[in-house]
């Protein structure tokens, strides 16, 4: 999901998949002798930008300055990378959405950025990289059942965060009173999922962002911008 | 030698469009395509030109039959809303039959795996995106020309709500299998229109 804000925050980004990723270093029995997050972030990049198939092991070492012993000695072969960082993406998605949903005055204020968060980067550069779960997604679904299921995984939770933003925007006032929270968050995120795709296609921002707000329009005509 | 051509362009390219469409651009190796096509190698590339160019005539083939397939439910008799059910469920059954293996849509794969590398390729699937935006356009014009659908709102930002809805649903069916949830969203966008 193409959750992200600026292609900055995605890139250095996350301050949050940061933390998640030292706690875990804590639990890790031994150290390791390079930067863990650092190789993983290259890495997710390399396979963002190219797609899985054409990212070769030359590219891996080359991105995460390490060996081949060293590289797949720490993660397995690249099939098992991959998953790996694709798990570590959702997971700082879903984090960074439940935190969001927490921290936001409104449920719908969660609820607006999701959707709108496909076209939020003005020069388009984001929209057209897309999301690395939906581009997997496409790419991986059936040939790697892993992914297949690590993108159903994913869907459900957000789901589930969408829900339960959307029962607190029918409190608040926001969403009808005979709305249902769990079909208009299985909505909203089918919506939000077709936005990232034509993100992907290439479509401009302006066009990208008036369908966001389409979108919005119909789920949320009380908060939609006018 | 002159020998005369020993297989049928059309098939060929059929072939190669499912081979593309189920193992994706990079997924695929010439030896995939000559065992699908029933090809050798040098017939292929001599034919053909290489696997970027079949590629790219397996797109040209997709907007020829399946997106003229979509576009003809579009303009089938019926209510607008009608029509655009019909559209949506057809690609859901198709999505969703185990014995076409849940490959999605092509042009909406191939945008997302190799458009954003290729030019060309980014401009093959343009045109199949912004020939179904237009055709939605036209139904939900249409809508609203007999009230089916409120008059009020602009009918391109609808079409693109359905549109996203539309490709939204596309991926999502490759990996949640239940018809049930996937149809109640789709009655529940139309509903709103």
């Amino acid at each position: 999901m193409n959750t992200h804000g600026s292609p900055e925050s995605r890139r250095g980004a996350p301050v949050m998949a940061r933390s998640v990723q030292n706690s875990y270093d804590e639990d890790m029995a031994r150290p390791r002798k390079f930067d863990e997050d650092h190789v993983l972030l290259a890495v997710r990049d390399e396979f963002w930008d190219k797609g899985y198939a054409a990212t070769s092991l030359e590219d891996l070492l080359r991105v995460s300055g390490l060996g081949k012993g060293s590289l797949y000695g720490a993660f397995g072969d690249k099939q098992k990378l991959f998953l790996r960082v694709l798990r570590d993406y959702d997971d700082t998605n879903l984090l960074m959405l439940r935190e969001r949903l927490e921290s936001s005055a409104r449920g719908a204020d969660l609820v607006r950025e999701f959707v709108l968060g496909p076209a939020s980067d003005p020069t388009g550069a984001a929209a057209r990289r897309g999301c690395l779960l939906a581009n997997s997604n496409a790419e991986l679904a059936i040939s790697t059942p892993e992914v297949a299921a690590e993108a159903r995984r994913s869907y459900d939770a957000i789901t589930a965060i969408l829900t339960e933003a959307l029962e607190r925007a029918r409190r608040e006032g926001d969403l009808a009173p005979d709305a249902d929270p769990a079909e208009t968050a299985r909505a909203t995120l089918v919506a939000q999922l077709g936005l990232v795709a034509l993100g992907r296609t290439g479509v401009d921002i302006g066009t990208l962002t008036a369908a966001a707000q389409a979108v919005l329009a119909r789920f949320l005509p009380a908060i939609a911008p006018r | 030698m002159a020998r005369p051509r020993q297989f049928d362009e059309d098939r060929v390219i059929t072939a190669a469009m499912d081979t593309f469409w189920r193992h994706g651009y990079e997924g695929t190796s010439t030896r995939d395509l000559c065992e699908s096509t029933g090809l050798g190698p040098s017939s292929l590339y001599n034919t053909f030109g290489g696997k970027r160019e079949l590629y790219l005539r397996a797109l040209e083939r997709y907007y020829e039959t399946v997106t003229a397939e979509q576009i003809a439910l579009l303009n089938a008799p019926g209510s607008a809303k009608e029509r655009l059910r019909a559209m949506m469920l057809h690609s859901l059954d198709s999505d969703l039959d185990a014995a076409e293996g849940r490959r999605g849509c092509f042009a909406m794969n191939a945008a997302v795996e190799v458009a954003a590398l290729d030019p060309d390729v980014k401009r093959s699937v343009r045109r199949t995106f912004d020939r179904v935006e237009d055709e939605l356009c036209a139904v939900v014009g249409a809508g609203q020309a007999t009230g089916e659908i409120a008059a009020g709102r602009d009918a391109r930002a609808l079409a693109r709500l359905v549109q996203s809805t539309y490709y939204g649903l596309r991926v999502l069916s490759r990996v949640q299998d239940d018809r049930t949830v996937l149809l109640s969203t789709v009655d529940s966008t139309l509903a709103a229109l």
